[in-house]
């Protein structure tokens, strides 16, 4: 069996190996600044899983990791690029701040699934813009969904600090109505369990419905699927509205369910870091879930192992860098594996 | 040395499933002007593909200048002074004329020298009496344009065999007189060229020599100078005797009580940019009749297959479906009508080739009744169909692969690992099970063995029993003959006849060559 | 205060304008690099730590360079031999970049001198200094000045010599430029070894002269603050035109420094507002220009083939 067929047949087995290595590396740096590394490993698993505050923190970290999972993951199954993630939380979460503060008298079982649903709203209505441009006028939607994340963002920073701001003049609106906020056990809120539901959901959606059959006969040869009556346009524009959706409901949960306000530090680039969850996950809606609150782990972890073992928060960052390096290789190397076999 | 320039001596290429060239001789004098002629699948293509480096000759020697040359590329033709102008035009859209016949020119970090380089490239251009501005951007040229400065970027790098591949292939008659000065003027230059056309009349004005390829081999070779050759007979040189059996039963009075399935009028399909324009397609199509519809391929069949079923856009003329006038047509429209399209690229465009055999069965019905059901939604009041039933999915496939004798008949089995011709039954299968109005199918049986050949056309004749209509665009001409009830002749672009079945093969053989007459 | 935005407009510009001219390049010959913001970092945080410990600019350029060409081998074998996803790959190296400049400064900054650096002189050209408005142009740095014949020079290869005429054939169809025996794979290394440097340069210059200093203030963001990014942006605005991308350098750098300006002057004018101006121009550039210069073959860039 030539070399490149092996690769193929183990490449599970490469894969675990790949983020195994990542973390020897990340290893024998902290070695090198005598740095245990197994203090530090320790510490951040710690950090991240093994304490009850720990737990509570990564699920808060997870929940928008895997909701901008899903985000970028639906139009991918439909060849379509979304990397607007960021852009399109920003927009959600400022829409939902403001209908968060902005509509009073309403009792909270109307107003927090309004406010839910005008995030998610801002966020369609700011994917359909690049779906448009793409399927009307055939423009590449990578650039123009990464331009559009920072048009995004600047547009919702400028209105935290301009008419949506609070009344200090700082980057935050006020804080949002009681009836708005989520309910939750002590710091977890509902947001959690609602994404497992719409993962859940998802994954349903496109084992056992007529849709996820579109998607995957798309997936497989488009051409051979419009020749069958499958049209992609009206395909791709289903999967932008709904997954730019979930990333404009990832901004009005964490307004609702975290923050309670608004702000500019709503999001540290959780949607990059959920398209690398979504290609770890190998775009399994179900495995996004696990995948997310394991990166959600290791990033909670990286903030705390310095005070538990002496490693640098950058040690984190460094291993996450690695193992998206690593994700991004493992991937390269199946497509050249099958490449070369044929398959 | 030799008296001829280029030699190829019992060249044998295989494909699989097919054998290109079957031990071909080819040689031709410098300065000679070599017609290839041939119909689909004659070989020739492929012959000159080995010459160019393209691929490599399974058996047989080529010699240039009497030596031997081994393990050619097109780069290494180029530089041994080979140049090839393919069908497909392979120049950079956004780059100019100038720019184009530069590239890979020179050395790498010599200075581009635009300025000088274009004076060049005009006297080059002016040399052989073509009138291209230097400067000009490709994308901003038509076809004959481009056509000429692929051969302008062979001429620069002063080659000395100049092969063509169809050079007036959608070219209007002023213009194909202009190919052919240019082609005489460059032969006058002392270079060689053989050209593969499949125009008769064409071939004979302008070669030296005539080479006709036919099933790979090679049927007749005529030094024009020395002997002459009628049309006719060079015709029969190229389509051979016909060996269908006639099953044909064209009468005259099944048509005229019936309204046509289909009926094309003026219809007209644009730029040349994706494949050839069609001009002017008239016809109509019957219940319960075969059309075939032949021609060397690339002038127009896949075209008007694509344009009936609603793939490309049509800039003029009119289709009507049972006697209803479409205005815009999509494939999915298409197929709720009962039009099916069975597309020549198995692999490419009709099966979806990592999934199942269940799964691509399904792909057309896969959201109808009983494929998919509302499911529990219907308590809801929905009456969408929007759950697939995989029970049904897998009977509805397994009805298909029993129909169709696939092999292996396991519904799960992915598609590419069949053979080509359960492939195939797979493709035909699934469409003839949803009882179609109308098929078009292309190339039906390429590539497939005669067992499965003659499985494929036993469907299809049943479904014509049925009162179906039926489109066979096919390159096999024993094919079109032994299905069809009238068969048309697709010519640049044109349906330039439609005769009734039991014609002459020497009469389609003439129509496909582009003579009237 | 004019006179003083021009010439710190034009500085804030140069760091932008390498990384916009290296991924120019990069992106002629038919890739897309989303990490030029990690390698810009790693840029930084080497010749800042390299000019603490040593004094040298010299140096400090020679390692800044140094480790943006591993970072972008990295790159290069994943995409080019890999076939590797070049969003992915792209981002993945961002990420990674700033993981290794805030982890080596980190690493490094107990044992800093304590003394800042000097940063890079500036050499004032006689009398043109004394301009009126543009004297702040003309009495910069090496660097600044350095930018202009380096425009220039790309301008030259890309559309005045064949080697030029074969990155931009790679750019737009590969496939022809093989079969004229010119080889996508090394074409596409040159020119993302070429890119890279340009990058880390751009990060080296904004540490050694505008900053004279480092700092990472969140762990995802460094001292770049996605200026990387913006270089992106550039790229599109200028269409990939090496002076066209210069003057869209320039303009960003000047509204950069108006707008840091004016949020001391008049903290009410609405500066988020402006910064997401050059974004807007650069998206309603990108749908109206359509092809421009585009190198045709960059919508290709996460398909893999070959």
């Amino acid at each position: 069996m030539n070399r490149w067929a092996l690769v193929l047949k183990r490449r599970n087995l490469i894969f675990f190996f790949l983020v195994f290595l990542a973390f020897v590396i990340v290893g024998v740096f902290l070695y090198l600044i005598h740095i245990d590394p197994f203090a530090a490993f320790q510490a951040l698993i710690r950090g991240g899983f093994l304490t009850k505050g720990a737990i509570v923190q990564t699920i808060l970290n997870a929940t928008p990791l895997i909701l901008t999972a899903f985000a970028f993951s639906l139009p991918y199954k439909a060849n379509f690029w979304n990397i607007g993630g960021e852009g399109q939380l920003f927009l959600g979460g400022i829409a939902s701040g403001w209908a968060g503060f902005a509509l009073e008298g309403l009792p909270s079982y109307i107003h927090l699934p309004v406010v839910l649903l005008i995030g998610f709203s801002a966020g369609a209505l700011w994917g359909l813009i690049p779906t448009v441009l793409k399927t009307k006028l055939d423009i590449n939607e990578v650039l123009t969904t990464m331009i559009l994340n920072f048009i995004g963002m600047y547009f919702s920073i400028y209105l935290l600090f301009g008419p949506l701001g609070g009344k200090s003049k700082m980057p935050f609106t006020e804080m949002i109505a009681l009836s708005a906020r989520m309910p939750g056990i002590g710091k977890v809120h509902v947001g959690f369990i609602i994404a497992i539901l719409v993962g859940i959901l998802l994954y349903l959606i496109e084992k056992k419905t007529t849709f996820g059959f579109k998607l995957r006969a798309l997936k497989s040869n488009p051409r051979a699927a419009e020749i069958g009556g499958i049209r992609h346009s009206r395909v791709i524009m289903i999967t932008m509205i709904f997954g730019a959706g979930i990333a404009g409901f990832a901004g009005a949960v964490e307004v609702t369910g975290v923050y309670y306000y608004m702000w500019d530090q709503i999001s540290v680039n959780y949607s990059f870091i959920g398209i690398i969850v979504a290609f770890f996950a190998r775009q399994n809606f179900i495995l996004i879930i696990p995948t997310g609150m394991f990166i959600g782990g290791l990033l909670v972890g990286g903030r705390l192992m310095q005070g538990l073992s002496g490693a640098p928060v950058t040690a984190s960052v460094l291993l996450i860098g690695l193992v998206m390096l690593m994700v991004a290789f493992s991937q390269a190397l199946e497509t050249r594996a099958r490449a070369e076999t044929g398959e | 040395m030799s008296e001829y320039i280029v030699e190829m001596k019992r060249i044998v290429k295989r494909f699989p499933g097919i054998i290109a060239n079957r031990g071909v001789n080819f040689r031709a004098k410098p300065g000679e002007i070599n017609g290839l002629l041939g119909e689909n699948g004659a070989g020739k293509s492929t012959l000159m593909k080995i010459l160019y480096g393209i691929y490599q000759p399974d058996e047989g020697e080529i010699y240039l200048d009497g030596q031997r040359i081994e393990r050619l590329n097109p780069t290494k033709a180029l530089k041994i002074g080979i140049g090839f102008v393919q069908q497909s035009i392979k120049l950079i859209p956004d780059f100019t004329v100038a720019e184009n016949i530069l590239l890979g020119h020179q050395p790498p970090f010599a200075l581009l020298n635009l300025k000088k380089r274009r004076q060049d490239v005009e006297a080059l251009a002016e040399r052989y009496g073509l009138n291209i501005d230097p400067d000009t951007k490709i994308k901003d040229m038509e076809l004959a344009g481009r056509q000429k400065v692929e051969v302008l970027k062979a001429l620069f790098r002063k080659v000395r065999i100049l092969i063509l591949d169809e050079p007036t292939s959608s070219l209007s008659d002023i213009e194909t007189e202009k190919m052919f000065q240019m082609i005489r003027k460059i032969s006058a230059a002392e270079v060689t060229i053989i050209y593969i056309t499949h125009k008769i009349e064409k071939a004979l004005e302008l070669s030296n020599k005539i080479t006709v390829l036919r099933r790979g081999e090679v049927v007749g070779d005529v030094p024009l100078s020395e002997r002459r050759i009628s049309k006719e007979e060079l015709v029969d040189l190229m389509v051979g005797e016909s060996i269908a059996l006639q099953t044909c039963k064209y009468t005259a009075e099944v048509r005229k009580e019936k309204i046509p399935r289909l009926r094309i009028e003026n219809l007209c399909t644009g730029s040349a940019d994706w494949g050839m324009p069609l001009k002017n397609i008239s016809f109509e199509l019957f219940d319960g009749e075969i059309l075939g519809v032949a021609g060397v391929s690339g002038n127009g069949q896949k075209e008007l297959a694509e344009v009936v079923f609603g793939l490309r856009a049509k800039t003029a003329g009119c289709l009507s479906l049972s006697g209803e006038i479409l205005a815009r047509q999509s494939p999915k429209e298409m197929i709720a009508r009962g039009v099916f399209y069975i597309p020549a690229d198995r692999d490419g465009e009709g099966l979806l080739q990592d999934l199942s055999i269940l799964f691509n069965a399904n792909v057309e019905v896969h959201s109808c009744e009983p494929m998919a059901s509302p499911g529990f939604l219907k308590t809801l009041g929905i009456r969408r169909p929007l759950f697939q039933n995989s029970r049904k999915m897998k009977d509805y496939a397994e009805g298909i692969i029993l129909q169709n004798r696939v092999e292996p008949p396991n519904p799960l089995a992915i598609v590419k690992h069949l053979s080509g011709g359960n492939a195939q039954k797979v493709l035909l299968g699934k469409v003839l099970a949803r009882s179609p109005n109308l098929v078009i199918v292309h190339n039906p049986t390429r590539g497939l063995d005669v067992r499965s050949r003659a499985f494929v056309h036993e469907r299809l004749l049943e479904l014509r029993k049925q009162g179906k209509a039926i489109i066979l665009v096919s390159d096999d001409l024993d094919e079109i003959e032994e299905l069809s009830d009238r068969i048309a002749v697709m010519y640049e672009g044109e349906m330039v006849d439609i005769m009734p079945c039991g014609v002459s093969r020497s009469l389609i053989g003439k129509r496909i060559a582009g003579i009237k007459g | 205060m004019l006179e003083d935005i021009l010439s710190a407009g034009a500085r804030i510009a140069v760091p932008i304008l390498f990384a916009a001219l290296g991924e120019m390049l990069i992106e002629r010959s038919g890739l897309l690099n989303l990490g030029i913001e990690g390698i810009m970092e790693v840029g930084a945080v080497t010749a800042f730590l390299t000019a603490s410990f040593t004094r040298s600019i010299g140096l400090s350029l020679l390692f800044a360079i140094l480790t943006g060409l591993i970072l972008g081998l990295v790159f290069a074998y994943m995409v080019v031999n890999l076939y590797a996803n070049q969003v992915l790959t792209g981002l993945a190296i961002w990420v990674l970049g700033e993981g290794i400049a805030a982890f080596a400064y980190k690493v490094f900054l107990s044992k800093l001198p304590s003394i800042t650096i000097d940063g890079v002189p500036r050499l004032p050209i006689p009398y043109l200094e004394k301009l009126p408005l543009l004297g702040g142009i003309f009495s910069q740095d090496l660097f600044l000045y350095a930018s202009f014949p380096l425009i220039f020079i790309l301008w030259f290869v890309v559309y005045k010599t064949s080697f030029g005429l074969a990155i931009r054939a790679v750019g737009h169809m590969p496939t022809a430029a093989r079969d004229l025996g010119i080889s996508p794979i090394r074409i596409k290394y040159i020119c993302i070894m070429a890119g890279v440097s340009m990058m880390a340069v751009g990060g080296a210059y904004l540490t050694l002269t505008i900053t004279n200093a480092y700092y990472h203030p969140t762990p995802y963001i460094g001292i770049m603050s996605l200026r990387g990014f913006i270089a992106i942006i550039i790229v599109i605005l200028g269409s990939w035109h090496p002076v066209r991308i210069g003057i869209a350098a320039l303009f960003f750098g000047i509204a950069d420094a108006t707008q840091m300006r004016l949020q001391n002057l008049y903290p009410a004018v609405p500066t988020y507002f402006y910064i997401m101006l050059p974004y807007l121009a650069a998206f309603v550039t990108m749908v109206v220009l359509r092809r421009g210069d585009k190198p045709l073959d960059l919508t290709n860039a996460y398909i893999q083939e070959k």
